[in-house]
């Protein structure tokens, strides 16, 4: 006899009992095996309910990118999800524009897929404490060691562009672009954002995806050689699946 | 061997048993002792979740303000928390305003601290049933029998000012509430509702929220201090999305 909950909630039975017949009998190893089993099923509920995960996926929680040094934790349940993501310098590739003196150097990485449906998304928030961001070669070849860019969160991937700076849209339609300062190689302040502001995305016919994205200010910010951004930071979304379709 | 959930799920094993080993045994004392200690650590572990406290104090309930009459009751979880605050006869001493024609007679009294960090308040409620706000002496000494004041929350306190009523920041959680008193009580149901969300940067000190009370003209307070008594429910739907 398998564990029952959280299937159903368990009646008593266990191999050694039959719990409608009110047995008056001593518990053997059979009913210790079961009754454990019921606890540790009981344990495993409750730790996934406060993670908000629910039997169905529209309701449930989204899904974490697979990068080193990103990890997150969901909070909430079937209603309602708080997702705190925290980068642990996540590496980030710079790549040069095509034409540096046109094109900014830019660099992404995919951190989470909503469920499919409508993203009711009620409030953000990223901060990125100082030091937080860091290039990895710097001196001009790749990044310059005082480099300026610009940041943010979009559903949609940065991608080579003929222009500086995130792109006013899509590359920052969750977390606007926040201007980043190098110095001596490291983001030199305190750079967060908070917003409150509930919007909804459709993520019906694809899954809604949220992408850290950034592209420098001007060409002097990175030269023509690929170089590294370490991230670290933490980023929160509270938001609720509405449906799908 | 101590209890092991909520740190981790129970392995099953106690002082009388390795389950590694898939012992075929009865069990006796040391194995209920164990399965009472987990059964007990789960079902606290419940409550808690239950009413929002959690581990992480940005993800945790606020503290409500030590006051008699005021209580609270949390509900919600790691992401969003509902505070149900209730008054029973909460006491707030009304004060003059320094320039009496001009200044309203002012209440305040903090309600909740919330945890450091921008905290998102999805809605909010207050209701006061008929005869909740009762001035104690009246008479026109303190509040007059027949005063009309603002009732509301807000994220700041109010203090003397120019001006009578309430405006800002002392009612941006719950707006002003015109109230007035026959006989000293309050002759109607009042109440305010507010869905629409709003953040406060609480990430350099913690935000706290405030019953303010404002009069609304001079005829309704006299110069010596009165004492308002406060009957009702206020509710918080609320979630701190960071700090910094």
């Amino acid at each position: 006899m398998t564990v029952s909950y959280p299937t159903d909630v368990w009646d008593g039975d266990s191999r050694n009992r039959d719990s409608d017949n009110a047995p008056q009998k001593n518990p053997d190893w059979r009913d210790w095996d079961r009754v454990f089993t019921e606890v540790v099923a009981t344990q495993n509920r409750i730790n996934s309910n406060h993670a908000g995960v629910d039997d169905v996926t529209l309701d449930s929680v989204g899904t974490l990118a697979t990068k080193t040094g990103l990890t997150v934790v969901e909070k909430g349940n079937g209603s309602i999800h708080k997702t705190v993501i925290t980068m642990d310098e996540m590496q980030v590739v710079s790549t040069d524009g095509v034409a540096p003196g046109a094109d900014g150097a830019w660099g992404t990485q995919q951190l989470y897929t909503f469920p499919q449906g409508h993203i009711n998304v009620l409030g953000k928030h990223i901060v990125f404490p100082l030091a937080g961001l860091e290039a990895v070669t710097g001196g001009g070849t790749g990044f310059s060691t005082t480099a300026d860019f610009e940041i943010g969160v979009g559903t949609v991937a940065a991608a080579q562009a003929a222009a500086f700076d995130l792109n006013g849209g899509d590359e920052e339609d969750v977390v606007a672009a926040i201007v980043c300062a190098l110095t001596a190689k490291t983001s030199d302040s305190i750079e967060s954002s908070a917003n409150g502001t509930a919007a909804t995305v459709d993520g019906s016919t694809a899954a809604l995806e949220y992408h850290l994205n950034f592209r420098t200010v001007d060409n002097a910010d990175h030269g023509t050689v690929a170089d590294v951004l370490l991230v670290s930071g933490t980023f929160t979304i509270l938001w609720t699946c509405l449906g799908n379709d | 061997m101590a209890v092991s959930y909520p740190g981790s799920v129970w392995n099953g094993d106690t002082d009388n048993r390795d389950m590694s080993l898939a012992q075929r045994k009865a069990p006796d004392w040391r194995d209920w002792k164990r399965l009472v200690e987990e059964v007990a650590a789960a079902q606290t572990q419940i409550d808690s979740y239950n009413v929002g406290v959690d581990a992480t104090a940005i993800d945790s309930v606020g503290a409500v303000a030590t006051k008699t009459g005021l209580t609270v009751v949390e509900k919600g979880n790691g992401a969003v928390h509902k505070t149900v605050f209730t008054l029973d006869e909460v006491e707030l001493i009304t004060t003059d305003g320094t320039d009496a024609p001009n200044d309203a007679a002012w209440a305040t009294q903090t309600l909740y601290t919330f945890p450091v960090g921008h905290v998102n308040i999805l809605g909010a409620h207050a209701v006061f049933p008929l005869a909740g706000l009762e001035a104690v002496t009246g008479g026109g000494g303190g509040l007059s029998d027949t005063a009309d004041f603002g009732i509301g929350v807000g994220t700041v306190a109010i203090a003397q000012a120019v001006g009578f009523g309430l405006a800002g920041t002392e009612e941006d959680v719950v707006a002003e509430m015109d109230c007035d008193l026959t006989s000293k009580t309050s002759d109607a149901i009042e109440s305010a509702a507010n869905g629409t969300a709003a953040t406060h940067d609480g990430s350099t000190s913690a935000i706290d929220i405030h019953l303010n009370v404002g009069t609304l003209d001079d005829a309704d307070h006299g110069a010596s201090a009165d004492v308002l008594k406060v009957s009702g429910t206020i509710t918080v739907v609320w979630s701190v999305l960071g700090d910094d």
